[in-house]
């Protein structure tokens, strides 16, 4: 990835994340006591579900993008850089996909 | 040559007994947070596998939100969240052109504290009032 694209999309998922962090920690807040139940309800509503992944696709990927500039930063030797980038952006992306996976079986399941 | 690289030379900035303005801390400040935001991205992921898998798991997850362990760190990911927010607006203003003269970065320095840890505080507040208020 040229460091131009890295740029910009740390730049854009960092605008959509503004609304969509507020959104996330207001919610989390409304249902700081609510059981299993009424957070599978709530989650499995269309625009909630569509959120959720959203925040958490561009939170995986700003994450990844903002690890990496520490890491170069910080971490000396070309070889330790590119193997601790490549395993940061492996746990992001897993990490992503399951987290989709399990709001897709709520969505479905309600 | 040789004799150049033999030379000891003072190295600038000292950073052992140089006072860092706030605006370095603040940057600091905002990786930080940054880390501990990518962790909070693999826990809230976790949450909402437990969510899927059920009462079960949901309820383990749970217990570790009620401790004092659970307690702090979620703190810690709400003020990380609002100060990375706050701090990552005015970074999106700085790219943009704005407010890079001393002054402004002054001013928005306090902007930036005073809004994060006023909403922290506020989040956190109303959490603690809809966990003790019940159902």
């Amino acid at each position: 990835m040229s460091a131009t694209r890295h740029w910009w999309r740390q730049r854009l998922t960092a605008f959509f994340l503004i609304p969509l962090g507020i959104w996330l920690i207001a919610s989390l807040v409304a249902l700081a006591d609510a059981d299993c139940a009424m957070i599978r309800l709530w989650l499995s509503r269309p625009l909630v579900a569509s959120l959720m992944a959203l925040t958490l696709v561009l939170g995986a990927w700003h994450g990844a993008l903002g690890v990496r500039v520490v890491i170069e930063d910080y971490v000396p030797g070309h070889g330790l850089q590119r193997g601790l980038i490549a395993f940061s952006n492996c746990i992001m992306s897993l990490v992503a996909s399951a987290a989709l996976l399990a709001i897709l079986v709520v969505a479905m399941e309600g | 040559m040789c004799a150049m690289t033999a030379i000891e030379r003072p190295l600038s900035p000292h950073l052992t007994v140089y006072r860092l303005p706030l605006a370095a801390w603040m940057s600091i400040t905002h990786r930080m947070t940054g880390l501990a935001l990518a962790v909070g991205v693999v826990a809230l992921a976790a949450w909402l596998i437990a969510i899927a898998l059920g009462p079960g798991p949901f309820a383990v997850v749970q217990d570790w939100a009620g401790s004092w362990l659970g307690i702090l760190c979620l703190a810690g990911w709400v003020f990380s969240l609002f100060y990375h927010l706050c701090n990552g607006i005015r970074h999106l203003l700085w790219d943009a052109g704005f407010g890079l003269n001393l002054s402004a970065i002054r001013a928005s320095n306090r902007v930036v504290l005073v809004a994060g840890l006023g909403l922290t505080a506020l989040a956190l507040l109303l959490a603690f009032i809809v966990v003790w208020s019940g159902p």
